[in-house]
């Protein structure tokens, strides 16, 4: 049996009940049946940063934090 | 439906006006608490109008979009459906909302959601659960709940949604209209609030294939503020010659009788209209879903990290101490979906279960994508139900872990990175709709909206109730 409220408090969470945490453990651990080859990370046609795109966004950065009134990054989140 | 608003709005046989009214008068009856903020777009009414009397309209010009509440909106709330986030207000649009206003749309609502994109029944939000347009009873599935529902319920002719494990196309199937999970990268992920960076995707809901297409023109593209986004146009594939669509046993043996017998009937038509069906089979499937939730919960669980009550957001009343600030903030902000997620990530990157759980489930991540790779090599386009079943009562208690096996039929894709759309193919004897996903190779999203068109152009949807 997990210690849920443990993994909570590392979690930075209030203290709770989850009652069907275990249900949901035995749902990923299915994952543990498989054998399939260690993924690398090749390179994809999708989801990789491209070169040219990193480039340009360096430059821009740049351009910004040298500017005179300075360069803030928008805070996402 | 766009264009025929474009083409009303330009010859003047409606005012953008009186076409906001309209929505908007339903907007005030609705009872599907689908919407979470409802925008001053008096200002948007005049210049629109003003920009269609100089001739100078755009493709969107005067026309209301609906925004789901994760995607940023300078000046309006963003809620992400959490008390963490309930009075945020973003300083910059997202970079879909300043394309869909740079081509003249307005952004009239922000929709109700699952809190944080976490859940697939609409019922996961700080506001009340969305309901669906079909039947108030029933869920309209999640979690762009509010988007679907809006479009069902004709709030808006088109909204924005974002789909990390089926979010577009669950609640596109639930509430019987037209889903796309474009490929990841087509579209900028910047200015969307991330729940699992590698799979998160905005995704566009609508009442046809082909306004998908239109509004997937709009917002697809390069932008430099999200590395992972590229120019697609030269990627679209050339199609010539009878186009073959695979189906898999593995996906339809866990459907319902209902939902087996309106996919089968689609594929028919497919056969009649000259595609080839040619039988496929998916052998990683049935451990998609593990491989899901351990990979999107890692990634929530240190995404939402950010939520501390110090940069953003809710703080609590109770400071005592730093850390126990940080507990009460989060246990009081976050509710248990997002609670459960923050643990199962935690849970599967602590140092014991690392190897066990989240490497294994990369390793399965890729075996998916080689397997659509193979999949592909027989194909044009992959074939399933959307969902194991229809739209569910929203008093219907199921467990976490029966709510997360119903993804199954949509995690592949997302795990694969590829184009999905979801449309209305039939309906249950309770009157709900079905819906079946088209899935089409990376880029190619020309393909599987011109199938989905064509059968949409074969199928009469019925209107929803509510």
């Amino acid at each position: 049996m997990t210690d849920f409220t443990h993994l909570a408090e590392l979690s930075g969470l209030a203290e709770e009940n989850f009652s069907d945490m275990e249900e949901v453990i035995r749902l990923i651990s299915k994952i543990t049946e498989t054998d399939y080859p260690a993924y690398c990370a090749e390179p994809m046609h999708i989801g990789v940063f491209r070169d040219d795109i990193v480039e340009e966004s360096c430059k821009k950065e740049e351009i910004l934090k040298n500017s005179k009134t300075g360069f803030e990054i928008p805070k996402i989140m | 439906m766009l264009t025929e608003l474009r083409k009303k709005l330009d010859r003047k046989e409606i005012s953008v006006a009186e076409l906001c009214n309209e929505y908007s008068a339903r907007i005030n009856k609705s009872e599907t608490n689908s919407c979470i903020t409802i925008c001053d777009i008096s200002d948007e009414i005049k210049k629109a109008q003003a920009d269609i009397n100089d001739g100078k309209s755009l493709p969107l010009t005067g026309i209301p979009i609906a925004v789901k509440d994760n995607i940023c909106t300078k000046g309006i709330k963003t809620t992400c459906a959490s008390k963490m986030l309930a009075d945020f207000v973003p300083v910059y649009d997202a970079c879909t909302v300043a394309s869909l206003k740079k081509n003249g749309g307005i952004i009239h609502i922000k929709t109700n959601m699952d809190e944080f994109a976490m859940g697939s029944r609409g019922d996961a939000s700080y506001f009340g659960a969305v309901r669906n347009p079909y039947d108030k009873e029933y869920s309209a599935g999640g979690s762009s709940a509010g988007s679907a529902a809006a479009v069902a319920e004709k709030l808006c002719p088109a909204a924005l949604g974002s789909d990390t494990g089926g979010s577009v196309r669950l609640p596109a199937a639930f509430c019987g209209v037209t889903g796309l999970n474009p490929t990841y990268g087509s579209v900028s992920r910047y200015g969307l609030i991330a729940f699992a960076s590698s799979l998160d995707r905005i995704g566009i809901i609508a009442n046809s294939a082909a306004d998908t297409g239109l509004l997937f023109n709009t917002v697809a593209g390069a932008d430099l503020n999200d590395f992972t986004s590229l120019n697609t146009s030269d990627n679209v594939a050339d199609n010539t010659g009878k186009l073959k669509i695979g189906i898999s046993d593995e996906f339809f043996c866990g459907a319902d009788s209902e939902t087996v017998k309106a996919c089968t009937e689609a594929i028919e038509f497919y056969r009649r209209s000259g595609f080839e069906i040619v039988n496929v089979s998916f052998k990683p499937l049935k451990y998609a879903v593990s491989a899901y939730y351990i990979i999107s919960s890692a990634e929530a669980a240190s995404n939402l990290a950010r939520f501390d009550g110090v940069k953003f957001g809710f703080c609590t009343e109770e400071k005592t101490d730093f850390t126990e600030m940080i507990a009460k903030t989060r246990g009081e902000a976050f509710g248990d979906e997002v609670k459960r997620r923050i643990l199962i990530g935690n849970y599967v990157l602590s140092a014991e279960r690392r190897n066990m759980y989240y490497q294994k489930a990369l390793n399965t991540k890729q075996a998916i994508r080689l397997e659509f790779d193979e999949i592909f090599k027989k194909c044009d386009i992959f074939l399933s139900p959307s969902s194991p079943h229809s739209a569910e009562k929203l008093c219907e208690k199921k467990s976490s872990a029966d709510i997360y096996k119903d993804d199954i039929y949509t995690v592949p894709s997302s795990l694969a990175g590829l184009p999905s759309v979801t449309t209305c193919c039939g309906y249950c004897k309770n009157n709900m709709p079905i819906g079946m996903s088209l899935t089409g190779r990376a880029f190619d999203e020309k393909t599987i909206i011109s199938a989905a068109d064509l059968f949409e152009k074969n199928f009469t949807r019925r209107e929803a109730s509510v």
